[in-house]
């Protein structure tokens, strides 16, 4: 099976001082590898200010995303782990999940598996529990069900 | 019963909204036509209800038919069942 989130788009810090670091560092993987141009976060930024919180999806989890543009390159996720949550606009946030998608069908079968994964608190416990990426694959490929 | 899960831009969102309302749907044995899109969109589909962040809610209101939930997460299977719930109250009225 592939890899739900490769394991060189995840990584884990102690803390960041906002949320917009958060996203940033969190997109970075994706930005190095050429599957978003660095544009793409400042459309998620923008984003939030119009639209509101609601990519923060369940407890602690954000999946920032912006809208689908020549700015992604290839579809993919990246995932950043802190150990302290940062607040993003009222809600603490352990988890965020870049998603890049460069059209609306795009990714579709990731995202449902993501959807599944993201419903079960325990799965989201034992994600922010985890200490280290290969950790952090684990608990992902064990509880990841592919539809 | 037709319902719209509504976010931003109709891509990430929404669609894990949509899945937690057809889960949801699953586990309380109900059915509906569950279908998601984006903001602008949403003001010209015909749907029973639309489900959507509070904030989407306020800009919606007036501008659709549809009654209006608010889900502030949504892939909270609790929120989304207990919205669901006054969604089939309301529509088998």
């Amino acid at each position: 099976m592939d890899e739900p989130i490769k394991h060189e788009h995840i990584h884990i810090m102690d803390t960041v001082d906002t949320f917009q670091e958060a996203i940033m560092q969190a997109a970075t993987p994706l930005i190095n590898d050429g599957y978003i141009d660095k544009a793409y976060v400042q459309d998620i930024y923008d984003s939030l200010e119009k639209n509101g919180p609601y990519i923060v999806v369940a407890d602690y989890v954000a999946l920032p995303h912006a809208q689908p543009s020549e700015k992604v390159l290839k579809n993919g996720l990246s995932l950043l782990l802190l150990n302290t949550p940062v607040d993003l606009l009222g809600n603490p946030i352990h988890v965020f999940i870049v998603l890049a998608a460069k059209d609306s069908t795009a990714h579709l079968a990731s995202l449902k598996s993501l959807a599944i994964f993201l419903m079960e608190k325990e799965n989201i416990d034992a994600l922010i529990g985890a200490e280290s990426v290969p950790g952090i694959q684990k608990v992902l490929e064990e509880r990841w069900q592919t539809s | 019963m037709k319902i719209l899960a509504v976010c931003g831009f109709g891509v990430g969102s929404s669609l894990i909204l949509k899945m937690t309302i057809d889960k949801v749907l699953k586990d309380i044995g109900k059915d509906a036509d569950v279908v998601n899109t984006d903001i602008s969109d949403a003001r010209s589909y015909q749907a029973d209800a639309i489900f959507t962040s509070p904030d989407f809610v306020e800009s919606l209101t007036g501008s659709v038919k549809a009654t209006l939930y608010p889900v502030n997460r949504y892939s909270d299977k609790e929120e989304v069942k207990a919205q669901l719930i006054k969604a089939f109250a309301a529509n088998e009225k």
